[in-house]
């Protein structure tokens, strides 16, 4: 338990270097022994063989009969000049032959060796052998006579020189495995280090973002997973810093906008207060002034939670089918007075059979917006056009007029909060800096989009396009 | 459940299959040839005349058998504290509770059982129905056991001597010094004891040691390498194996010259006579050769199980049913 509370508070760093040393020391470990063991194999199945080729040619050389003299000394001037100790033996009782019965002598070769000496085989010895109170390797090959057992020829080594090779072998190979050890450690080390880098810079900018701090940016110097890790963070700092600067933003011009009229309200009420007005229709003016500047300022935060609400997660909308064309008509006779005082001329290009389905009240908002926008903008005398049409997938509400336009920096900005085209118009009109805004959510939240085509000086078109869904519907039917 | 109740049914019929091997019965009236096969545990019964093969599976090891009667085999085993009884016409077997440690024994001619315990130093006495009658500790490790009219004796395996025992009592009556390692032997009719054997150590047995049992002492030696275990004597010759050089001889029994000599198979361990033919037994070679007397000359080579230690003769009877 402890350990793995070590292990999981213990640094990446020191994990991949346990890790590596783990997993080094296993495998040098495991080539240690499979060296040994091969070599070891290899090499006493090599000293087995010529062992045993060395008797067979040995035993070849005996045909029949008994064991000649000139055998046995043809036997022991191989002893003296053969690195293997060799023995002839021909006495019976160490052959075991009278091995049935209790003999007090314990042969050279079991009883069940002497039957496989018998049957022409060969014996392999590996191991202590009692009789030269030695580890030997041997092998002994029987000299037969038709079916008797003459004798054997008994071949061995010692086997502690074998062990020696190994001995002698070990301390290099020991040597040889902890320089390995070693140099791939350092490289191990180095390549987490570079590996581990960027994660401690990455560690570093992460601090400093809790700080508050957007600007830094982590150099990106691979292109691995580290590397585009780097960069995701890089563009998450990005996203932070815009949208920090946005709120900032935000909060200046909110303050901006409602200072205006504060400040006029404030100045105003002053000079109702102090009575420096000549006249009571100058006064009347002030105080109409001052409900204009704090209609604005109701306008201004109405709208302000209108647009918190819509970018809310849940916002409900309830639903329903609309006849989209009696919405418009509905809508564009609230700005009767104004298109006739701005001497704006209004086309109408409805189809009546569309049906939307869609929230009444918040579609009514959007076309509200749209309309004042388009006329806030038009000078007079100018033509607004509202044209409305269908298709299987989608139902197209545009709003176009021939009004001051948009330079193609305002274009991208349509939409933002507190954007204006042009700002001493709007505010002039009344505007709050938010219609579009709040058109854009709301064509949003029923499933559309907001497409515009807008030229300085020549006027701006807004389209909607909204999913229809009855008219998939129908089709869906047919 | 029916599988189970089957498989039960079968396991017991191979249970009992295997506890009671069905030995083929060997007629009172075929005189036959047994040869005690020690490796593979099985008997070979050559029949003397036609040379017709039965073989016995014996279920447990032996190594050693006697003869205790025209139809009953005594199997030993030194490992087991029981000796087997073999009825031969009828396959079936006996167990006598004898203790174990025994090797050798001698069946006497007056039909009594002396068995040679090497585990306690024993010498035991038993009736032909396995019951102890008596029993005697001797000095050292009994092997072989010989008798002549009155007494037994009893060559030692690890000492130089053999033991004098009255034949009744059992008593120790004195000891002859004698060669190590002393095994196979015979008594004449002239109270001599002809005594071969292995050799002791690496050292292998060359001679023949003749012990005249009156004065019990040496009284002469024949040459007869390597190893001579085992003698069967006829009309005035002794026949001699010798296992070490695989040699067969032919000693006349009063001026112990050699007469005649045959090489013989692999590791020959015994013999026996039927018929003026000498069966031998080839250890090595897992076969039983037979060698005519008046030719001396082997005749013929019988292969049996795997080695064949001791050979025994059983005469047929002629008139059994």
């Amino acid at each position: 338990m402890k350990l793995k509370c070590n292990w999981s508070s213990s640094s990446l760093k020191t994990k991949i270097r346990l890790l590596f040393a783990v997993i080094l020391c296993v495998s040098i470990l495991f080539s240690f022994l499979f060296i040994h063991y091969l070599y070891r194999n290899l090499y006493v199945n090599e000293v087995e063989q010529s062992l045993l080729n060395e008797g067979l040619k040995l035993a070849s050389s005996y045909t029949s009969g008994e064991i000649s003299d000139e055998f046995k000394t043809h036997l022991s001037w191989y002893n003296t000049i053969s690195e293997s100790e060799i023995l002839l033996v021909n006495n019976p009782r160490e052959l075991s032959a009278c091995l049935p019965f209790e003999i007090n002598h314990e042969g050279l070769i079991s009883e069940e060796e002497r039957r496989n000496l018998l049957r022409g085989e060969h014996l392999i010895k590996i191991g202590y052998e009692e009789r030269f109170d030695r580890q030997i390797m041997g092998v002994v090959v029987p000299l037969l006579d038709d079916n008797k057992l003459v004798g054997i020829i008994y071949l061995y080594l010692p086997l502690a020189p074998i062990e020696e090779v190994f001995n002698r072998t070990t301390p290099l190979l020991i040597a040889v495995g902890i320089i390995f050890f070693l140099v791939i450690f350092k490289i191990v080390n180095s390549m987490s280090n570079t590996i581990l880098q960027p994660i401690h810079e990455m560690r570093k900018y992460a601090k400093e973002l809790a700080k508050g701090n957007f600007k830094n940016r982590i150099p990106v110097r691979t292109s691995d997973e580290i590397g585009g890790l780097s960069k995701t963070f890089n563009q998450m700092s990005e996203a932070l810093d815009e949208s920090d600067q946005k709120k900032k933003d935000f909060l200046a011009n909110v303050a901006h906008e409602l200072r205006t009229p504060l400040s006029y309200v404030k100045g105003y009420s002053e000079v109702l207060q102090e009575k420096l007005y000549e006249t009571e229709d100058e006064a009347e003016k002030y105080l109409s002034l001052i409900q204009r500047e704090s209609e604005r300022m109701q306008r201004l935060v109405n709208d302000l939670l209108d647009l918190a609400q819509l970018e809310g997660e849940n916002y409900p909308l309830i639903k329903e089918p609309i006849a989209f064309s009696q919405l418009v008509n509905d809508t564009v006779d609230r700005f009767y007075h104004r298109l006739q005082e701005k001497q704006l001329i209004l086309q109408q290009h409805l189809d009546d059979e569309i049906i939307i389905i869609g929230s009444h009240d918040r579609l009514q908002q959007i076309i509200y917006n749209l309309l004042e926008n388009a006329i806030r903008y038009s000078d007079k005398p100018g033509t607004i056009s509202i044209s409305l049409s269908q298709n299987q997938e989608s139902i197209f509400f545009s709003i176009a007029d021939n009004g001051i336009g948009m330079s193609e920096e305002d274009i991208m900005h349509i939409g933002e909060r507190f954007y204006r085209a042009d700002k001493a118009r709007n505010r002039k009109e009344g505007g709050t800096g938010l219609g579009l805004a709040i058109v854009k959510q709301l064509v949003l939240l029923h499933g559309g989009r907001m497409e515009f085509n807008s030229k300085l000086g020549k006027g701006t078109t807004f389209t909607l396009v909204f999913p229809n869904e009855l008219g998939s519907n129908k089709k869906g039917l047919m | 459940m029916k599988r189970l109740v089957f498989g039960t049914i079968l396991l017991l019929l191979m249970v009992s299959c295997s506890t009671e091997p069905s030995l083929p019965k060997i007629p009172l009236s075929k005189s036959v040839i047994a040869s005690l096969n020690i490796y593979d545990q099985s008997i070979t019964f050559i029949d003397g005349d036609t040379k017709e093969k039965m073989i016995w599976e014996v279920p447990h090891p032996f190594k050693n058998g006697i003869l205790l009667s025209n139809d009953k085999l005594l199997l030993l085993n030194k490992e087991s504290a029981k000796g087997y009884v073999y009825q031969l016409s009828t396959g079936k077997s006996k167990e006598w509770e004898i203790g174990e440690g025994i090797e050798t024994g001698l069946l006497s001619s007056e039909k009594i059982l002396y068995l040679a315990d090497q585990q306690t130093n024993k010498i035991k006495m038993f009736n032909l129905d396995g019951n102890l009658l008596k029993e005697t500790t001797v000095e050292h490790t009994p092997f072989a056991i010989f008798e002549d009219q009155h007494h037994l004796y009893v060559s030692y395996l690890d000492h130089p001597g053999i033991a004098i025992l009255s034949i009744d009592q059992l008593e120790m009556e004195g000891t002859i010094p004698s060669h190590d390692g002393a095994a196979g032997g015979f008594i004449t009719e002239n109270q001599e004891l002809w005594l071969g054997g292995h050799g002791s150590g690496v050292h292998i047995q060359e001679n023949i040691y003749i012990y005249d049992l009156k004065n019990k002492q040496l009284t002469a030696t024949v040459h007869a390498p390597l190893m001579p275990i085992d003698f069967i004597t006829k009309d005035g010759k002794v026949y001699v194996l010798s296992h070490g050089s695989n040699i067969l001889r032919e000693i006349d029994s009063t001026s112990h010259q050699i007469l005649r000599s045959v090489e013989v198979g692999a590791n020959p361990f015994s013999m026996t006579l039927y018929n003026n033919y000498l069966y031998i037994s080839n250890y090595d070679a897992n076969e039983v050769e037979i060698i005519d007397l008046h030719r001396f000359k082997q005749i013929e080579t019988i292969p049996v199980g795997d080695g064949p230690l001791q050979l025994i003769a059983r005469e047929g009877t002629a008139n059994a049913k």
